[in-house]
C-alpha cells in the first residue's frame, strides 16, 4: 500500500480545512531556509514511514495563530511548535489509517534542522502556500 | 454537565472545547488535563459527567487512562478523540469501555452526532 503525492496534499488540505478552517493551495516550490520548523511522526510495524511536516516561520506562526484564535504577532514558540506537531499528528494519524495493518504511530517530534533527513527522496511530497510562507509535508520510508 | 478534555497539546485542547461550544455544547463546564496522570487527578477532584481523550500521550496513554478508570469502578463515559484510526483501535476502545471513536479532522456536526445521545 502507497500513498502518491495527490492523496498526501488531499489530506492535509482536509486536515487544514476541517480542523483550522484553512483553505491552502498548491505551491510550485518549496521554501529553502534554515529557519524551517520541522515536527515529524513515525510509524511503525507492518508499515515503517515518517512524515515530516516542514513550516516556513510565517506558515507556522499562521497554524499556530488559527489554532489558538491569536494575533499572528502574539503567538509564543511553544505554541508554534505545538501547532506545527498536531498538523503533523493529524497527517500521520490519516495516513496510518490509509495504509492499514498493524502499526503505531509515534508521538510528535521537532526536529533540529540537522537532523531533517533532506538527503533521503520522499515517497509523497506536498507543498502549499500559507499566509505568505511554504507548508510542506513529506512521506519518507523509515 | 462538567466534560473534560484530555490531551497533551495544548492547542488540540482548545479546538476541541471550542467545537463543543460549535456543536451547541457552549453550557457545558469544560476541564482540561494534559495527561492520563492529571486527567486522574482532575476526575477524582471534579466528577466530569463525560471525558474526551487523546490515545497517544505522554507517561499515561488514552487507553490506558480508560482501563485504569474502569478497573477502579469509574463508569464515566468516554470517548475518544484521536489521530489513530482503523478497526484495531476501534475494536481495543470499545472492548475497554469507550462510547465512541472521533477521528481528526472532526467537525462540530460530528461532534453532535456522538455527543447529543450522551449529553441529551
Amino acid at each position: 500500500m502507497n500513498i502518491d503525492s495527490e492523496q498526501l496534499a488531499e489530506l492535509t488540505r482536509n486536515v487544514c480545512q476541517a480542523m483550522l478552517g484553512l483553505d491552502i493551495t498548491p505551491s510550485p516550490s518549496p521554501a529553502s531556509s534554515e529557519t524551517q520548523l520541522t515536527s515529524k511522526v513515525c510509524i511503525s510495524g507492518q508499515w515503517n514511514r515518517t512524515i515530516e511536516v516542514v513550516a516556513s516561520p510565517e506558515a507556522a506562526r499562521c497554524l499556530a495563530a488559527t489554532m489558538f484564535c491569536m494575533d499572528p504577532s502574539e503567538v509564543a514558540a511553544g505554541e508554534i511548535e505545538d501547532a506545527v506537531s498536531e498538523v503533523a499528528n493529524m497527517i500521520g494519524g490519516n495516513v496510518k489509517g490509509i495504509l492499514g495493518g498493524d502499526c503505531e504511530l509515534s508521538l510528535p517530534s521537532i526536529e533540529s534542522p540537522s537532523n531533517v533527513t533532506v538527503e533521503t527522496e520522499p515517497i509523497a511530497k506536498a507543498t502549499f502556500d500559507l499566509d505568505n510562507g511554504v507548508l510542506q509535508v513529506l512521506l519518507k520510508h523509515s | 454537565m462538567k466534560i473534560l478534555v484530555v490531551d497533551d497539546s495544548k492547542a488540540m485542547r482548545m479546538i476541541v472545547i471550542r467545537t463543543l461550544k460549535q456543536a451547541g455544547f457552549d453550557d457545558c463546564v469544560t476541564l482540561e488535563a494534559s495527561s492520563g496522570v492529571e486527567a486522574l487527578e482532575v476526575i477524582a477532584k471534579e466528577r466530569p459527567g463525560l471525558i474526551l481523550s487523546d490515545w497517544n500521550m505522554p507517561e499515561m496513554k488514552g487507553i490506558d487512562l480508560l482501563k485504569k478508570l474502569r478497573a477502579d469502578g469509574n463508569e464515566t463515559p468516554f470517548g475518544f478523540i484521536t489521530s489513530e484510526s482503523g478497526e484495531d483501535i476501534a475494536n481495543i476502545a470499545s472492548e475497554a469501555g469507550a462510547k465512541f471513536i472521533v477521528t481528526k479532522p472532526f467537525t462540530a456536526q460530528k461532534f453532535g452526532d456522538v455527543l447529543t445521545p450522551i449529553l441529551a
